[in-house]
């Protein structure tokens, strides 16, 4: 059932977990400088009509009229919210590394606990990169700390915002997302008995394996994602086809399996994170 | 008393709720972000009175959504292929029905996702989500049942929309 203020919510939930503002102080400084320029431009103006008056006053006493030289005024000072462009030199590998180690610095632990590399995929069809980098738990801690991004070949990409782990009692959980121009992004961590993760779809088309990438003796689960895009569903399925998830082990059996569609076919909805 | 006196507070309290409810509107956290910056920027140079309201914070949102509604008036402006080729919205991960939420809220026409916003996520009764957005309590109604309905076309089951 659609509950719209569970999922507005859900959504404002994760832009406030995920967004990051840069504080009062800069708020402070750039209405400042806002004020700065409303009195500038004030000022201005207070000199074209006096500029103009002066004209005027010349023209009533017969004198020659002189041109009206505009008012110049230093232009507003850069604002340093301006986003710059991301591409910079090195791998594309790299660059998304980087990427994704500065989202990591939102960590518990700060830029002293080293950002991982866990791994990337490539894919050929959709040309993106899709990368994922984790922090491991502090000493004596059991929360470790990830974040992924997809990236076109420039470097150029979405990242998400640093996700904390703190329970691992799910044994697969599922976020997806996209950009527009990008396909659609599933991706999670999965219990690392998990062999081989397989997509189902609504719309009858094949079932889809999707990447499962090893986090190494470090950290208590693996990584996975898959690209796709959404197929012409009918509105009854909310034009989204992807609907369950499932987890296998090396010998066939069934690690785990949730739901990643909109509709409630009885399959436990795939916990977020 | 100094003129942000208390701004630091009201902004660390308030900042990341505002980002809450302004994504759904924007659709792009970046923007969301952007807009959310201005509009504390502008209410930092009012603090003196901004502060002595009752709630500072609707003076905020107010900023920010009628700020967002700008943005909204120029991206429309633009062509389609600037539209193409400009830079991706951003997106938090969120379930797959969130997201799914998000692609259809950014088919609705502005101020029907903002009065949706303010009704169902910031809870404002339709005589506020009327005073915000400066329109009659009657065009508020409408724009919200015409946004539900959408959106219920969009996301399915339109018999099991609740509110």
């Amino acid at each position: 059932m659609l509950d719209l203020r569970e999922r507005l919510q859900e959504l404002a939930d994760a832009a406030t977990r995920d967004g990051t503002t840069p504080g009062p102080a800069h708020a402070i400084r750039r209405g400042r400088q806002h004020r700065r320029r409303i009195a500038a431009g004030v000022a201005s103006l207070l000199l074209v009509a006096v500029v103009a008056g002066v004209a005027g006053t010349g023209q009533l006493g017969n004198q020659p009229s002189r041109p009206v030289t505009p008012a110049t005024t230093p232009p507003p000072a850069p604002d340093p919210q301006e986003r710059t462009d991301k591409r910079r030199s090195g791998s594309l590998e790299e660059d998304a590394f980087r990427q994704l180690t500065s989202e990591l610095r939102k960590c518990p632990g700060g830029s002293s606990i080293r950002a991982d590399l866990i791994g990337s995929v490539w894919s050929e069809k959709y040309q993106r990169l899709w990368m994922v980098a984790a922090k491991q738990p502090p000493a004596q801690g059991t929360r470790f700390c990830w974040t992924s991004g997809l990236f076109d070949a420039t470097g150029n990409g979405s990242r998400w915002g640093a996700r904390r782990v703190t329970s691992l009692t799910n044994p697969l959980t599922s976020v997806g997302g996209r950009s527009n121009s990008d396909p659609w992004v599933i991706e999670g961590r999965v219990s690392k008995e998990a062999t081989r993760l397989q997509l189902r779809f609504w719309d009858g088309r094949a079932p889809m394996d999707l990447a499962i990438i090893k986090a190494g003796n470090g950290y208590p689960v693996d990584f996975y994602a898959g690209l796709f895009q959404q197929g012409p569903t009918s509105s009854q399925k909310g034009g989204w086809a992807a609907q369950t998830l499932t987890a296998f082990d090396a010998a066939g059996r069934t690690v785990a399996t949730c739901r990643v569609g909109l509709r409630d076919d009885g399959t436990p909805k795939c916990p977020g994170n | 008393m100094a003129d942000t006196e208390g701004f630091e507070e009201f902004y660390t309290a308030t900042v990341g709720r505002l980002l809450g409810q302004l994504f759904p509107v924007t659709g792009d956290l970046h923007e969301a972000e952007e807009i959310v910056q201005e509009a504390f920027a502008r209410a930092s140079t009012r603090w003196s009175r901004l502060r002595d309201y009752d709630v500072p914070e609707a003076w905020v949102r107010r900023v920010a959504m009628n700020l967002a509604a700008d943005r909204g008036r120029r991206l429309q402006r633009q062509t389609r292929a600037l539209l193409r080729t400009g830079p991706s919205p951003a997106v938090p991960p969120a379930s797959v029905e969130a997201m799914a939420l998000v692609e259809a809220l950014r088919t609705l026409p502005m101020h029907q996702r903002q009065a949706i916003v303010l009704h169902h996520l910031v809870d404002l009764p339709i005589e506020e989500v009327s005073a915000t957005l400066g329109v009659p309590t009657g065009t508020v109604k409408s724009w919200l049942a015409r946004g539900r309905r959408t959106l219920a076309a969009r996301l399915g089951d339109p018999e099991e929309v609740r509110s």
